[in-house]
């Protein structure tokens, strides 16, 4: 039963599931590095910053964008390429990222600017701040923790694959390029855990935050538009504007299609989509005038 | 009295400075709570929502409960009656406690089954020594197994409870004096039992042990006809009307004779408005709180001087 004395196409099987088991192993081990500990305090009253957590800079300015939209202060153009601030927007929204986009849209321009240099939306940077803080993201600098479980996990892979190679070496085997490509492989795709920087707390934080609102998902389709609630801004942050009714907000499908997506960090969402923040109630916390 | 009030307004401030406002948390009302967590200073949960749920669910709640302060609400357990409270039911709260780590949590004062018959309701049982006696085993019990004593809630009733052997204010002290508990002051339940038992609001109020009340309910209701076609109406707390104003009333009221925090928390059970609706009766809460707060500071000189 010893594998290293599988045929050919059994160890290749072998090995397959082999690299699957420490890949998987080396994720859970570093969510569970990483979530471990208190889970900070965040201001969740501003929603961009969970759109942030959960696809970047690109989702938190596109969740903005679809609020603002669904608010009246952005105008979509009959094309539906191009956004437009409404008169005195600017005065009406609270929060730089709002504030942000609005200005980028004083005049009739194309949505695909909002993604251009969207990390250095200093809203954005501001996001990335506090998350990195509140050790729910990653800086820009290596991961020690990551680093050593990453090459514990290369070094499994390698050695797995090199005592093999040695074997067939010495039994006058040549074709080894599977096993090569399929160790090169696994060994890439443990190292790609070091791209997120999303933390295992953060990852913890968002599928927490989403079981709170599962069942705001499961009733979405009665999510009305014009900003008068808060849900579909949400909804948007928390699970991707694909998430939002088609039928109740046409102008997402187009605005924002699918493939612009690609910035979301990590697989932590099914969804694509974006969020927004506002509470959908024109900017402002307050009722203004309630007669008391 | 307006101007006087507007001049204290400051030192109102000050003083309300430890009083929080927040919501009863709903699925329903969720994302709006999430969007207004700055002008939402605490929330309160159903405990028994999450007596069978999975550990993700309560995981996720306590995820909330580190974004904002969070009290659990128990509405099952039946502490105010001469039969033991079931074990299997403060098990279930003390996990839920231990997972949690809430500011606190409540139940109330009422009876929910009998005889093995569940009734559904929060029910008031007989005002009687018997029951007090009940009533503080029971909340022995709880606290025991779940380490800390229950806020306790007075509630509403329809009838006045058979074979009472004295009122609503009087047995209510009974209890909190003695278990040492504190009190969660149902405003909308104390208003719907002096309009459907004839007493003055006001004088109910001020029977109760103003001192150790730590919460504070704040609900609405409906007035429904009597059975029978007598004419006359009752007050259901129902939960899925408004706020009415004679309950910021009584709550401006409270602030001015309980100087202690308060922490004031509206349900809604249904019937859901805008959300801003909800936000304009939260920051009617704050205004009746201020003035109470502003009330107080204002008559402090003159005790001093009476």
């Amino acid at each position: 039963m010893n594998p290293f004395n599988f045929s050919g196409p059994q160890f290749l099987f072998f090995f397959l599931i082999f690299i699957g088991v420490v890949n998987i192993a080396l994720r859970m081990w570093q969510s569970h590095i990483e979530a471990n500990g208190p889970m900070p305090k965040l201001d969740l009253s501003d929603p961009y910053r969970v759109a942030y957590l959960r696809g970047g800079a690109a989702e938190a300015l596109k969740v903005a964008a679809f609020a603002l939209i669904d608010r009246g202060l952005l105008k979509v153009s009959n094309t539906n390429d191009h956004l437009t601030s409404a008169p005195n927007a600017e005065e009406l929204v609270r929060g730089p990222i709002e504030k942000s986009v609005l200005a980028l849209f004083r005049k009739p321009t194309e949505v695909t600017r909002l993604f251009e240099n969207a990390e250095l939306n200093p809203a954005c940077k501001q996001y990335l701040q506090e998350l990195t803080e509140a050790r729910l993201l990653y800086g820009s600098g290596p991961q020690p923790h990551r680093f050593s479980s990453v090459l514990a996990a290369s070094g499994a892979i390698g050695g797995v694959a090199g005592i093999k190679l040695l074997l067939a070496i010495q039994r006058g085997k040549s074709n080894i390029m599977f096993l090569l490509i399929l160790a090169a492989v696994g060994i890439v795709f443990a190292w790609a855990s070091m791209i997120s920087r999303r933390s295992g707390l953060g990852l913890r934080f968002l599928k927490d935050q989403r079981t709170l609102f599962a069942r705001l998902q499961k009733q979405a389709k009665y999510i009305k538009p014009g900003g008068g609630s808060a849900d579909a801004v949400i909804l948007a942050a928390l699970f991707g504007l694909t998430a939002l009714p088609a039928n109740a907000f046409p102008f997402v499908k187009k605005l924002f299609p699918q493939k612009s997506n690609s910035d979301s960090r990590s697989s932590c969402g099914s969804s694509s989509g974006s969020d927004s923040g506002s509470s959908g109630c024109g900017g402002g916390g307050g009722c203004g005038g309630c007669g008391s | 009295m307006a101007a006087a009030e507007a001049a204290v307004g400051v030192e109102a401030n000050v003083m309300i400075r430890d009083d929080r406002v927040g919501l009863a948390w709903r699925d329903a009302l969720a994302g709006g709570i999430l969007a207004h967590l700055d002008i939402i200073d605490v929330v309160e949960v159903i405990a028994d929502d999450y007596f069978r749920t999975s550990n993700r669910r309560i995981r996720a709640l306590n995820t909330l409960a580190r974004q904002v302060p969070l009290y659990l609400h128990g509405v099952a357990m039946g502490l105010a009656s001469a039969i033991p409270v079931e074990q299997k039911r403060l098990d279930a709260m003390a996990r839920l406690v231990n997972a949690m780590e809430p500011q606190g949590w409540s139940e109330h004062l009422a009876f929910v089954r009998a005889g093995g018959i569940e009734i559904g309701h929060l029910a008031a049982p007989p005002r009687t020594n018997e029951v007090i006696e009940g009533t503080l085993a029971n909340i022995a019990t709880a606290a025991k197994t779940i380490g800390a004593l229950p806020q306790l809630e007075n509630i509403a009733t329809l009838i006045s409870p058979p074979c009472s052997t004295m009122n609503e204010a009087a047995w209510t002290t009974q209890i909190i004096r003695l278990s040492g508990a504190p009190l969660m002051l149902d405003l909308h339940n104390l208003y719907a039992n002096a309009v459907n038992f004839g007493e003055s609001p006001e004088a109910l109020l001020a029977s109760m042990p103003l001192d150790r009340v730590q919460c504070v309910h704040l609900s609405g209701g409906v007035l429904i006809n009597e059975p029978g076609n007598t004419g006359k109406q009752r007050l259901l707390d129902d939960h899925i009307h408004d706020v009415p104003d004679e309950v910021f009333a009584l709550l401006t009221e409270l602030a001015t004779r309980a100087p202690q925090p308060l922490t004031i928390i509206i349900e809604r059970d249904g019937a859901y408005p805008q959300f801003n609706h909800l936000l304009c009766q939260l920051t009617r809460a704050r205004e009746a709180l201020a003035m109470g707060r502003a009330r107080m500071h204002l008559s402090e000189p003159l005790q001093v001087a009476a």
